[in-house]
Order: structure tokens, then sequence, then C-alpha cells
């Protein structure tokens, strides 16, 4: 982002929190429902000192990276299979036809009864939503290479797996980044909810679970400090980490479309 | 070295191939037969469509002929190689993530060459200096001019030193004078490379300029119309009366 659209924004924040203050100081609703800011930002300042939001963050981050780079794997393996099968291909195919549009939140029922209601079942739920979006992209930007690439690889007596290392992939990085980002955004979602709904079975919960408790207990101003903490992660990567990648990449090499 | 070849460098014996020109139209090469000899630069020029770029294709060895078959050194060719390098007419043949002096690293990693990363890199400048790209080795292909990627990718081309030079209309997006800077830049480096060229081209003037053998090919039958070697001085002059006459002949043959 540039600096004055940053700036922007903060004016922006900052003119919405004054609104969102008077209104709690007008004392039309009770402080139980609307909380004022200050308790909110007391309540993330407690959270964050007494290291249990920092926990869940920690909690919920490692799972989606894990998540992440296993779809990743999984992904270039199924890409480069379809590469050389043609049954394999239309099978693929298929499958994403099928996966693609399920929302991975549709699937926690199965997910449950098949692998309890820990870890690995969020896991689970975090691959389905990164997967698919991941595969389609890569393919399509395998698809979309330029004939000549594929002609200096040959010409360069490369086999299959060197074109697809040294070729295909960087060439195809715009899509893979585009399918990045969607896989995160789904990510992120699926995550928040199957925290909410798996709770601390087995571990501490993660973020999803961190809000979900709060409200149990009726705390708002900690359901609001978790919801903060969810907003900036999810402000982070898509605004800073996406960008800054693409910024060293795709518009660094002008490849971005 | 002093003696003589009793047969041909390069031999495309009776091919035939099919192939398809923009409209989804199938046409076909029938039987073509051509020889080519060690460090000769030889241009195929004829209409669009005529089967220009698919001959150079089946030299390349990057498609197969459905019948007939390529000699070179009395060999037959089996699919694409480091001797056959093609330079195209896309500026985006360059590979954008890789910088210009990256990319021409690209090739000589590729063949393994030189051992260390150290040593490619050096050998790498000594061709970019010869296209004069030596101030631009950190830019990435993006920012350069249409001339310098082309630059660009002949010494990537040439980093490997290819016995055969193939070349695809590689001059044919630029304009004129870019192009007649490239078209000098080529000889430049062919006097001291001697690589073996075959170079596609639809412009008659650039095929007298640099060729010492003009094929003519026939976009009806899917042959070599005529073989026009071209034995004019060198440097040659467009304004010249020999260049002119030859000039004509061909445009009367196309």
């Amino acid at each position: 982002m540039k600096n004055n659209k940053i700036i922007e924004r903060i004016i922006w924040i900052l003119l919405l929190a004054i609104v969102w203050e008077l209104v709690v100081l007008t004392g039309r609703f009770s402080t139980l429902i609307l909380p004022s800011l200050r308790s909110i930002l007391h309540s993330l300042y407690l959270s964050i000192s007494r290291g249990d939001l920092l926990a869940q963050i920690y909690f919920s981050m490692s799972i989606i990276i894990q998540g992440i780079i296993i779809s990743l794997i999984i992904a270039m393996v199924l890409v480069f299979l379809s590469l050389f099968s043609k049954v394999f291909t239309s099978l693929l195919e298929t499958i994403i036809a099928i996966a693609h549009p399920l929302p991975g939140i549709a699937l926690l029922p199965l997910v449950i009864l098949w692998m309890g209601a820990g870890r690995k079942a969020i896991l689970f739920i975090i691959i389905h939503s990164v997967l698919w979006p991941l595969v389609l992209n890569l393919k399509t930007g395998f698809q979309s290479i330029p004939e000549v690439y594929k002609l200096i690889g040959k010409n360069y007596e490369l086999n299959k797996l060197q074109i697809m290392i040294k070729i295909l992939t960087p060439a195809s990085l715009p899509y893979f980044l585009a399918g990045m980002k969607i896989g995160w955004a789904r990510a992120w979602r699926a995550l928040i909810s199957a925290e909410m709904l798996f709770g601390a079975a087995n571990s501490i919960g993660g973020l999803g679970w961190f809000i979900f408790e709060k409200r149990s207990f009726f705390d708002l101003p900690g359901v609001f400090a978790g919801i903060i903490v969810i907003v900036i992660i999810g402000i982070l990567i898509e605004d800073f980490v996406f960008q800054s990648i693409e910024n060293h990449t795709i518009k660094k090499w002008g490849m971005s479309t | 070295m002093g003696y003589v070849h009793l047969s041909s460098y390069l031999e495309v014996k009776n091919i035939k191939k099919s192939y398809k020109v923009k409209d989804d139209h199938l046409k076909v090469i029938n039987g073509l037969e051509l020889k080519i000899n060690r460090n000769e630069f030889v241009t195929i020029i004829g209409a669009s469509g005529c089967g220009k770029s698919t001959l150079l294709k089946l030299i390349a060895g990057f498609i197969e002929p459905e019948e007939g078959q390529i000699d070179i050194n009395n060999n037959k060719i089996k699919g694409a190689s480091f001797e056959r390098i093609m330079v195209f007419q896309e500026f985006d043949q360059l590979f954008p993530w890789r910088t210009i002096l990256e990319n021409v690293c690209f090739a000589l990693k590729a063949k393994d060459l030189f051992g260390s990363k150290q040593k490619r890199i050096e050998v790498a400048k000594k061709y970019l200096k010869e296209v004069h790209l030596n101030n631009y080795l950190d830019y990435y292909p993006h920012q350069l001019s249409g001339g310098m990627k082309q630059r660009a990718a002949l010494a990537r081309s040439l980093v490997t030193k290819p016995s055969i030079l193939l070349m695809d209309e590689p001059f044919g997006s630029l304009d004129s004078q870019t192009r007649q800077e490239l078209q000098n830049l080529l000889l430049e480096i062919w006097y001291k490379e001697k690589n073996t060229v075959v170079f596609v081209t639809h412009d008659i003037k650039e095929a007298v300029i640099l060729s010492d053998k003009i094929i003519v090919m026939d976009d009806q039958k899917g042959q070599i119309k005529e073989i026009i070697p071209n034995n004019l001085t060198r440097p040659r002059r467009p304004y010249e009366n020999d260049f002119i006459e030859l000039f004509q002949k061909l445009n009367q043959l196309i």
C-alpha cells in the first residue's frame, strides 16, 4: 500500500472509533452488549499480557501454516502427475469440479466422525480449503505458459522435472500467488469456524475458540478483542505478506497482469 | 581445417510433414530435400504459410517428420539438442524472472559447462559484451527494448557454442533501424564464431544482406522452389546494382 493510502485508512478507522465511542456514551445500549473501546482495548491488553491470546494466535497460525505447506506439496505433486498422464488429468479435473465448490466447513460433521475433534480435523479442513484453488490456479498457470518457454526447455535438453522446476513453476508464479491468496482467505475463514465448533477438545483451541469461549462468559470486550486480532492478522497477511512477495517477484519481473 | 567435405553437413532427406496454418487449414511439406554445408549462412524465404517455420522446427527436432529424416554429419537427428539452438521471433523468449546475465547463465548451466558458477558468469559476461549489453547485466527483460531482448537471446544462443544456429524471423518484430543494427551484429558474430546458420525470414532484403545461399520455398507444392547462391561481396549495400538485381529476381520468385 502507498503511504497516503495508509494514512487515509488510519483516519477512517479513527473516525469510526470516535463514532463508536459516542454511541456508547449516549448510554442507549447496555455496555454488556456494546462495550466501550476502552474496555475492549483493556481486555486486549490483559489477554496479550497474560499470554493466553498469544498462545491462541500461535496455535491457529501454526495449524494454518502447516496446512498450507502440506497443500502446497500435494498440489505440486498432483499438477506434476497431470503433466504426464491424460487419464490422471481427467480424473483430477473431475475431483476439482466436485471438491472446489464444496465449503470446507460442510465437511465438518464427517471429519469429526472420521478423525475426531482434534488438530488433525482442523488441518484436514484447511488442506481442503487451500488445495483445490491452488491446484486449479497452478494448472491454469501451466497451461497459459508461452509455448516458447517449453521449446527452450526442450532445446536445452532439460527433462520434465527440470522443465517443471526451472521453467513452468516460475513462469506460472502469478497464477500460483493468486491461488495462494484465495487459498489463504478460505483457510483463514474455515479455521476460525472449525475452532469454534471443535473447542478445546485436545488442545487450547485457537483464536476461534478464544472468542467463542469469551462469549460463554458474556465477556464482550474479550470477544471484540479477539475479533480485532483476527482482523489485524487478516490485513497483515493479505496486504503486507502477499503484497511484499508480489513486489519482490512478479512486480519486479514485470509479470503481474 | 582445409579438407573437403564430400557430403553436406546438414541434410534434409525427403521430408513429409503436415502442419496447420492460421485459419486451421492443413498444408503439407511434401518430399522436401535440402543440403547445407558447414559454416554456411542460409536463409529460407517464402510466402507466409509456406512451411518455412515448420521446416526449422523439424531441423530443431521440436517436431518429428511423418516421413524422411534429417541428418547431421550423416547421423540421423533425434529430438532437440544443444547442437541446434533456436532463436525465436517472440520477445518473451527470455525468462522474465531472470536477469539478462542469469538468462545467459541458464544456457551454460543447462549444458553443465565450466564447472563453477564463477566461470559461467565470466563466460556469459563475455558474450553479453559481444552483443553490447555489458551495461545491462542485472536488468530484467521487461526493462529492455525489443532490440535489446533479441540481442540477449542471441547471446544466450551463442554461449553454448551450438554448431547450428536456427533463427525463426528473430528480427521480424523490430523497427527497420534496429533490425539493420542486429543484422550487422549477427554477421559480425558469425564471422568470428562460424556457426552454421539457418535463418528464416519473409524479408527479401534481409536474406540478401545476410546469407550465402537463399532457399525459396514453394507454398503450393510444399517443396523448395529454387536455391539461389548469393556471392555478393560483403558488406552488402542495398543501393548497389547487383544487390538490386538479386532482390528483384527473388521478388519475382515469391
